[in-house]
C-alpha cells in the first residue's frame, strides 16, 4: 500500500479569547486524525462550531494548530519553512464558499485563473493564454470568460473560474470548503459533477468540507464525522449512510428532510444546540444532545467502536443495519 | 387567462381560500424601462393551509412574498396588475394605513436573516410586545405575560429570563424561534415563511420545521413557505407552487407532483434531490442556468436547458394550463411522460 497524499494525526487547534479573568480556551479541533489517498475524495462533515472549516484552515497553515502532524506527501507542513511551503502550496490548493469574495472583482477571468500560475513559473504572453484556454475548457467554460470580469458570472459559473484557478498549478489535492454550499439545487450539482469528471481526468483528490451529509453521497468516498472539534464517526460513504454508528450520525443523516417517508417514520430529533466550545460538556461532548445517553457518557470518553471502514466514538453505538 | 385559471382552482378546493393570489405581476424601473421579475403568477392558500413556493435565486419566490405583504421595495418596485385576496380584502388596493393594519396581525411573516427583522437596541420581551401592544391596545404587563408564553411556546429554554435579553445574546436557531414568536404574537390566519431554516443547521433546521407543522396545526394557522428546497416542503407542505424566472411552472399536492411532475423544471429538480441511502452514484443536475429577466429565450423561458425541448419550445410561449386539480405550463404536457421520485 503506497503512503496516502494526506495525514492528519490528532490534530489539535485552541484559540484564544479575551485576557485576564475574562480568559478562555476555545478548543476548536480536537485530536482530529485522517488520511486522504490518490486521487480520493474525503468529505469532513459537521455543523457550524463543529471545527471543520478550522481544519482545513491548519492544513493551508492559515491558523496555528497546537498539537499534532500534518504529513503531506512525506513532508510535515507544519515543521516547514516559508520558502517549503511556497513549494508545496503549489501541490495543495483551496476552492472557498463564497465565489462573490473570493475573487477580485477587478481582475479579468484570464488574470485571476493565470495569477497562481504567475507565482511559480514565468511563461511567455501566448503560452500562458494557451494554458487559460486550457483551463476554461476544463471547467467547461467558453473561451471568451478570460477578458471578463467576475460579476458578468452566475455563483455556478464563478465557482468554475475558482476551480480553474486552483487548478492552473497540477495541485495533487484540493481543499472544497463549503464549495457548492451557496449554489443554487440545479447548480450545485453541476459543479460537483464537473469536480468529479476533473478528478476522474486529473487524478486530483479532494478534501471536502461541508455541513450537510445530504451533499456528499454521490460525490465522497469517505467521510469524517465531526461535532464539537473532535471526529466522531469515520467510514465510508457507503457504510456511514447505509448503518451509521454514532449516535450523532444517526441524527444528522435522520435531519435530512426527505420526501422519503419511510426515513422520516424513525426520525430522531435533537433537542438543543451545538453547546459552547470553550466548555464543552465532559465525558462524550455529544451526550447533554443524545437520545441514548446514560451516566457513563457524561463521565468518561467514548471508546472508539471498530466498524468495516472505519470507526465511531460512542458508548452506545447505533446496532448494525441488518442489510449492511 | 391567469384570472382564469385562479378561479378554476379555487373552484376545486373543497374551502374557500385565505389567500388568493391572481395574476400579479412585479415590476421594477431599470432606469429606461420596467424590468418583469413576477409574471401573472397565480395561486391560492386555503385557510389553515400550507404551501410551499419552490424556486432558485433569481426565481420571483421572494417578490411574490413581498407582493403579498404590500412590502415591494419602491419607488423603483410596483406590483404593475393582478390582485391579491385576502379575507375578503383586495390588498392591492388596499391604503396603506389598511396595510399595515393587517401586516403584522392578521398576515405575519418570518425572514431568513432573524437578525436583520430584530432590532438590536430592544429586548426580545419587549418587540414581541410591541406588536400586541400596538394592535390591539394591550398594557404593559400583559403583552409581556403573553409575549413570555409565545416565547415558552417555541420552546426557547427560560423563556421569562430570555424575554430580557436581546437578538444578539441568542443564537441563530434561538433568534429564528424569537421570530416565530413575535410573528404569531397577534395570532395571524396567514404566516409567510421566506427561507426561514436556510441559514440554520441542519438538526435545528428538523427542529424548527416540526414547530412550524406544530403551530400551523393548533391555530389552524395557514403557512406560505418560500423555499429553495423541495425535501423541506415535502415534510411540511400539501400543496406546491413551483416558480421559474418568474413565472408558475407547475402546482398541485406534493405527494402527486413529486410523484410524477408535469413540468420538465420539476422534473430536474426533483432528479437532484439527494437520494439518501439508494447507493447509486448519479448526480442528476439541470444544465445551463436560469435566463437573465431582461434577455429572456424566445418561447419557453426553461426551453434552453430543457432535455425534451422541441423546436415549438422556442417560438411558442406556454401557458398556465389546468389539468384536474393540477397547474403545468409545458408545451409539451400532454406527449411526455417525465420522471418523478416514489416516497
Amino acid at each position: 500500500m503506497t503512503a496516502p497524499l494526506l495525514e492528519v494525526d490528532n490534530l489539535s487547534v485552541q484559540f484564544v479569547v479575551g485576557r485576564g479573568r475574562r480568559k478562555r480556551i476555545i478548543r476548536a479541533v480536537q485530536d482530529a486524525s485522517f488520511s486522504i489517498g490518490h486521487g480520493e475524495t474525503l468529505a469532513v462533515v459537521g455543523e457550524s462550531g463543529s471545527g471543520k472549516s478550522t481544519t482545513a484552515q491548519a492544513i493551508l497553515g492559515l491558523v496555528n494548530p497546537s498539537a499534532g502532524s500534518v504529513m503531506f506527501e512525506g513532508s510535515d507542513l507544519l515543521k516547514n519553512s516559508s520558502r517549503e511551503m511556497r513549494e508545496v502550496r503549489r501541490h495543495l490548493q483551496v476552492v472557498f464558499q463564497d465565489p462573490y469574495s473570493s475573487l477580485d472583482p477587478m481582475m479579468t477571468v484570464a488574470d485571476l485563473i493565470a495569477e497562481p500560475l504567475d507565482n511559480f513559473e514565468k511563461l511567455s504572453s501566448a503560452a500562458r493564454s494557451d494554458k487559460v484556454g486550457e483551463l476554461l475548457e476544463l471547467v467547461r467554460l467558453p473561451a471568451n470568460a478570460a477578458t471578463r470580469y467576475p460579476h458578468e458570472f452566475s455563483g455556478g459559473q464563478r465557482q468554475r473560474i475558482a476551480i480553474a484557478r486552483a487548478l492552473a498549478v497540477n495541485p495533487k489535492l484540493i481543499i472544497c470548503d463549503e464549495a457548492v454550499s451557496a449554489l443554487d439545487v440545479s447548480i450545485r450539482n453541476q459543479i460537483l459533477t464537473l469536480l468529479r469528471d476533473l478528478q476522474e481526468q486529473l487524478g486530483v483528490s479532494y478534501l471536502f468540507i461541508g455541513h450537510d451529509l445530504s451533499m456528499i453521497e454521490q460525490f465522497a468516498e469517505r467521510v469524517a464525522v465531526m461535532y464539537l472539534g473532535r471526529i466522531v464517526e469515520t467510514g465510508t460513504v457507503e457504510e456511514v449512510f447505509r448503518s451509521p454508528r454514532h449516535q450523532y450520525t444517526g441524527a444528522l443523516l435522520s435531519a435530512i428532510p426527505t420526501h422519503h417517508k419511510a426515513l422520516r417514520a424513525g426520525r430522531i430529533i435533537l433537542q438543543g444546540e451545538i453547546p459552547d466550545p470553550a466548555s464543552p460538556p465532559s465525558g462524550c461532548v455529544f451526550h447533554p444532545r443524545c437520545p441514548a445517553a446514560t451516566e457513563i457518557c457524561g463521565t468518561t470518553r467514548p471508546p472508539a467502536v471498530q466498524t468495516k471502514s472505519g470507526e465511531a466514538l460512542c458508548h452506545h453505538p447505533l446496532e448494525i443495519d441488518s442489510r449492511g | 387567462m391567469a384570472k382564469n385559471v385562479a378561479e378554476e382552482v379555487e373552484a376545486s378546493s373543497s374551502s374557500s381560500p385565505l389567500l388568493s393570489v391572481e395574476g400579479a405581476s412585479v415590476e421594477f424601473w431599470t432606469g429606461s424601462s420596467w424590468l418583469r421579475v413576477v409574471d401573472q403568477v397565480s395561486f391560492v392558500v386555503p385557510a389553515g393551509g400550507r404551501v410551499g413556493i419552490v424556486g432558485e435565486s433569481g426565481s420571483g419566490k421572494t417578490m411574490t412574498g413581498l407582493a403579498i405583504l404590500g412590502l415591494i421595495p419602491g419607488p423603483a418596485g410596483r406590483l404593475a396588475e393582478g390582485s391579491i385576496k385576502f379575507d375578503g380584502h383586495d390588498l392591492a388596493q388596499l391604503p396603506p394605513a389598511e396595510m399595515r393594519r393587517i401586516r403584522g396581525n392578521d398576515i405575519a411573516m418570518v425572514f431568513q436573516e432573524p437578525m436583520r427583522s430584530l432590532n438590536p437596541m430592544m429586548s426580545i420581551g419587549d418587540q414581541i410586545a410591541e406588536g400586541m401592544r400596538r394592535h390591539w391596545g394591550w398594557s404593559k404587563k400583559k403583552a409581556t405575560n403573553r409575549a413570555i408564553e409565545l416565547l415558552d411556546r417555541v420552546e426557547i429554554p427560560a423563556a421569562a429570563q430570555r424575554a430580557r435579553e436581546y437578538p444578539h445574546h441568542l443564537s441563530g436557531g434561538m433568534r429564528q424561534r424569537a421570530m416565530i414568536a413575535l410573528a404569531l404574537a397577534c395570532d395571524p390566519k396567514l404566516l409567510i415563511a421566506d427561507e426561514p431554516t436556510t441559514a440554520l443547521d441542519v438538526t435545528v433546521q428538523a427542529q424548527i420545521i416540526e414547530l412550524f407543522r406544530e403551530l400551523s396545526d393548533e391555530r389552524d394557522m395557514a403557512l406560505l413557505f418560500i423555499t429553495h428546497d423541495l425535501g423541506v416542503v415535502s415534510e411540511l407542505c400539501s400543496d406546491l407552487v413551483v416558480m421559474y424566472s418568474g413565472q408558475v411552472v407547475e402546482t398541485g399536492d406534493v405527494d402527486r407532483v413529486f410523484d410524477r411532475p408535469t413540468h420538465p423544471y420539476t422534473e430536474g429538480l426533483l432528479q437532484s434531490l439527494p437520494k439518501l441511502g439508494a447507493g447509486n452514484r448519479e448526480l442528476g443536475f439541470i444544465p445551463g442556468n436560469p435566463p437573465d429577466p431582461a434577455a429572456l429565450p424566445p418561447g419557453c423561458r426553461f426551453q434552453p436547458r430543457c432535455p425534451h425541448a422541441l423546436p415549438i419550445c422556442e417560438t411558442s410561449q406556454p401557458e398556465l394550463l389546468t389539468i384536474g386539480d393540477r397547474q403545468s405550463r409545458c408545451l409539451l404536457n400532454s406527449e411526455l411522460s417525465l420522471q418523478g421520485v416514489g416516497s
